[in-house]
């Protein structure tokens, strides 16, 4: 027997079998349940611990509010059956009978109290307690009624409490804090089965839900941080639904018959805050206006984010409350630009710094880079300081990074309030500006509860923060989403997946 | 005697390098960001913002700050996480089973073939073995993890329908990561056992033996592979050291649950007690597989010592 002989062929044939029977295994089947691939995990699935958008897309669909967003984001009522403002600082919310959370507890306006004071409460550390900063006190005289006391007139009240999740009092007791953040009780449609960390979520359908049954049984959430996989595994079927799909990927998709593309305009929008405060340049209203007339924001929509962007004339979407249709951005205009640069005594341009996060939005570094170019052919000398986000973070409210920074800005109250106030009120963590008018305007309507007089305070703010080129506002954001053609869905602008509004069909 | 205490000194050379590290890792994390400002909500006040950094323990100084922590580690109470709100070394062992089983699998596919691949190639240099292996140590360490984890999604998964494309749950799931993570290290574990085998095959003693008449089997497996076994050991060490820790793009494209896009998620995130946990689990697992390294080498040459 000569091994050595035979070697070749027994390792060669070793080293075949080994590659061809790992490629040998696995093959997965079908349920009557949805997949939804999101970026990364939830991080938590305490409602009131949420601070991120993947986070509270799971959230939403185990937890409810007292109000909710229709389609059309105009306030419904979910738990509260009604609310109406009593005087200036008073609201009462009435609350609907026979609701039950996961566990059997009773949902009752008591439950909605505890709910409001566990975010409010310093101890709680939560995120979502600044929302309720205006909240004096809260009684419920019975079962049914939420009272709401201000320390000033509030009209956004009912958009702050009717976002908070409601949770069962007694079981969040019970298990704590960091108990409930992995086992989560609502009263929303979906429960939670199994929650394995970075891997998956796994709801079921709870067909106790106070406003019917869902018709989706099971849904599925998986973390899919690479955009090319998660095409890949739409593409295979073993995913229905992605969100964040590049632009340049759109075609890709489309392409394929049984995929589709869906998009929803977004509450997010991008823009670049000018230093308005420091005595530099940028104090300099001229030089503002050059630089707003410097940028092509058309360009940059087609170029870099597909079409898939609408240019802005203020820091505001157009979907949220007080936005100004009649408004027109700054047109591209390099020779104006140069004119107002010169009238301002920099006929060469200036030197500045421009401050962008990398990765945080979509293509913010490549938008970053466009804009750089388009202030160069104006002849400012831009030197551009691209960060992860975790720095650049710290530096804007600190107050710290450079005079020109590229930021975004979203959320889900879809109020002037929630934009132009923390830009543009001075003083605020992320304001650079400051103007007495302004201030004024936004004071006034942080107050006004006439929902007309509020609106034409707006209107006023933004018309000045367009003549006073307060910050280069550049576009509202598009969501994009891809599906398979058998998911029954289209995306909402709050960015929520809410599989209760989805079907199927086989 | 001797040998005990050499053992004794490797154990606190050990020790003191994972003490460093955790030092080194307190400092650079608290020099790379303020968490409290990726807390807060946008819309919070500057007041927020203070009252933010002191419930997390920052406005104290960085001496306070490092005593705090490695009493409370020491104790084995590493925190919690700043984003998860759980334990932060509860959350970093859970990543572990995943991070090891996508580790040990790509281990062991790359040795299953690159073993014998080496060993062939360096018996029979210019066979179509050797130009086998020859490619196979060229392609596996040229080629981007990236682009290669995405071919095989896009072959095996889109095309084929093969394997799942990403994600944990059954041992399909575990090939294609575990393909694209091992090509690397097939690739030097070939060229490396190829290199020492054409070497140590023309020494003097090999051809001494061959002409005492010591059999071909006898030759090739205890006094060639033997030898050659030394530098291949050094290099697996090494390798399974940046298997645990260094598979974050591997992870990322197969959306793999494990410690590695864990730790840089946390980095991100500004997760100190997450990070600090992490790197010291890493940091251990490394010194037990250096420790295990060492421990092979007499086995294989007599005249090293532990």
């Amino acid at each position: 027997m000569n091994i050595l002989r035979n070697l070749p062929h027994a390792a060669g044939l070793m080293t075949v079998g080994v590659l061809f029977v790992v490629l040998c295994f696995g093959l997965a089947a079908s349920a009557k349940s949805i997949t939804i691939a999101q970026g990364v995990d939830a991080t938590t699935l305490d409602p009131h611990m949420s601070h991120d958008t993947p986070t509270s897309v799971v959230i939403g669909n185990i937890f409810d509010g007292l109000l909710q967003r229709s389609r059309t984001m105009e306030l419904e009522p979910a738990l509260a059956e009604s609310y109406r403002q009593i005087d200036d600082l008073t609201w009462e919310f009435v609350i609907r009978d026979g609701v039950v959370f996961h566990n059997g507890e009773v949902f009752n306006a008591h439950a909605a109290r505890y709910s409001l004071e566990r975010v409010m409460d310093p101890n709680q550390k939560s995120p979502q307690a600044s929302g309720l900063r205006s909240i004096e006190a809260i009684e419920a005289p019975d079962a049914k009624t939420l009272r709401i006391k201000t320390n000033a007139p509030n009209p956004l009240l009912p958009v702050r409490v009717g976002d908070i999740a409601m949770v069962p009092p007694k079981y969040a007791q019970a298990v704590g804090a960091a108990g409930f953040a992995t086992a989560p009780v609502g009263t929303g449609p979906y429960r939670l089965r199994e929650w394995l960390k970075d891997e998956k979520i796994v709801l079921e359908a709870n067909p106790e839900y106070f406003q019917g049954a869902p018709k989706i049984d099971e849904v599925i959430f998986r973390p899919i941080p690479e955009s090319a996989t998660r095409i890949a595994e739409l593409k295979t079927g073993a995913v229905d639904v992605i969100v964040n799909v590049p632009p340049h990927q759109v075609e890709s998709i489309a392409a394929m018959k049984e995929l589709s593309v869906r998009t929803a305009p977004s509450s997010r929008i991008i823009f670049i805050v000018l230093t308005t405060t420091d005595g530099g340049p940028l104090s300099d209203k001229r030089v503002r206006q050059a630089l707003n007339y410097a940028v092509d924001k058309g360009a940059i929509i087609e170029a870099l984010l597909g079409g898939y962007g609408k240019a802005l004339a203020s820091p505001l979407p157009s979907n949220a409350f007080g936005h100004d249709p009649d408004l027109k951005p700054y047109r591209y205009d390099p020779k104006k630009a140069r004119q107002l640069l010169a009238e301002a005594g920099y006929p060469k341009g200036f030197e500045i710094t421009f401050e962008a996060p990398s990765g945080r939005y979509l293509m913010d570094k490549d938008v970053a880079q466009a804009v750089n170019g388009f202030l160069q052919d104006v002849g400012i000398k831009t030197k551009l300081n691209v960060s992860e986000w975790g720095v650049f973070v710290g530096k804007l409210y600190q107050h710290a990074g450079a005079p020109m920074m590229l930021l975004g800005l979203g959320g889900n109250t879809f109020d002037a309030d929630a934009y132009l106030y923390t830009q543009l009120r001075s003083g605020e963590l992320s304001s650079y500006y400051s103007n007495p008018k302004m201030d004024e305007l936004l004071d006034h309507a942080r107050v006004e509860t006439n929902p007309d007089r509020r609106q034409k305070l707006y209107f006023e703010a933004q018309r000045l923060a367009l003549d006073e080129a307060a910050v280069i506002p550049l576009y509202q954001q598009v969501d994009i989403f891809a599906a398979r053609q058998r998911v029954i869905w289209e995306p909402r602008s709050d960015e929520q997946i809410l599989v209760y509004e989805m079907d199927v069909v086989r | 005697m001797n040998r005990g205490r050499s053992l004794a000194a490797k154990i606190g050379t050990s020790m003191g390098a994972v003490i460093l590290l955790s030092l080194i890792t307190f400092l650079f994390t608290r020099l790379s960001g303020d968490p409290a400002a990726l807390l807060i909500p946008i819309d919070a006040t500057y007041e927020e913002l203070v009252q933010m950094r002191a419930d997390l323990g920052l406005e104290r100084s960085l001496l306070a700050q490092f005593v705090t922590f490695a009493t409370n580690a020491l104790r084995g109470d590493f925190g919690f996480s700043l984003r998860y709100g759980q334990p932060a070394m509860e959350l970093v062992l859970g990543r572990v089973p995943a991070t090891l089983e996508l580790a040990l699998s790509a281990a062991l596919f790359g040795w299953l073939v690159a073993i014998p691949l080496g060993i062939l190639a360096g018996y029979r240099p210019n066979s179509m073995w050797d130009r086998i292996a020859r490619f196979v140590g060229l392609f596996g360490q040229s080629m981007p993890v990236y682009w290669l984890g995405i071919l095989l999604i896009m072959f095996f998964s889109v095309r084929m329908r093969l394997l799942p494309a990403s994600g944990r749950g059954s041992l399909g799931h575990l090939v294609l990561p575990s393909v694209a993570l091992s090509l690397n290290l097939m690739g030097s574990v070939t060229r490396i056992l190829r290199a020492s085998m054409v070497e140590i095959l023309r020494q003097d003693y090999i051809r001494t033996a061959l002409a005492k008449g010591v059999s071909r089997e006898v030759l090739l497996f205890k006094h060639a592979l033997k030898n050659a076994a030394i530098g291949v050991v050094t290099v697996i060490g090494l390798q399974l050291g940046s298997l645990l820790g260094g598979t974050v793009v591997t992870e990322t494209v197969f959306a793999w649950p494990g410690l590695g896009r864990f730790i840089v998620q946390s980095i991100q995130y500004r997760d100190f007690p997450v990070v600090q946990a992490g790197v010291l689990v890493l940091a251990v697992m490394i010194v037990v597989i250096n420790a295990v390294t060492d421990l092979v080498y007499p086995l294989l040459d007599s005249r090293v010592r532990v």
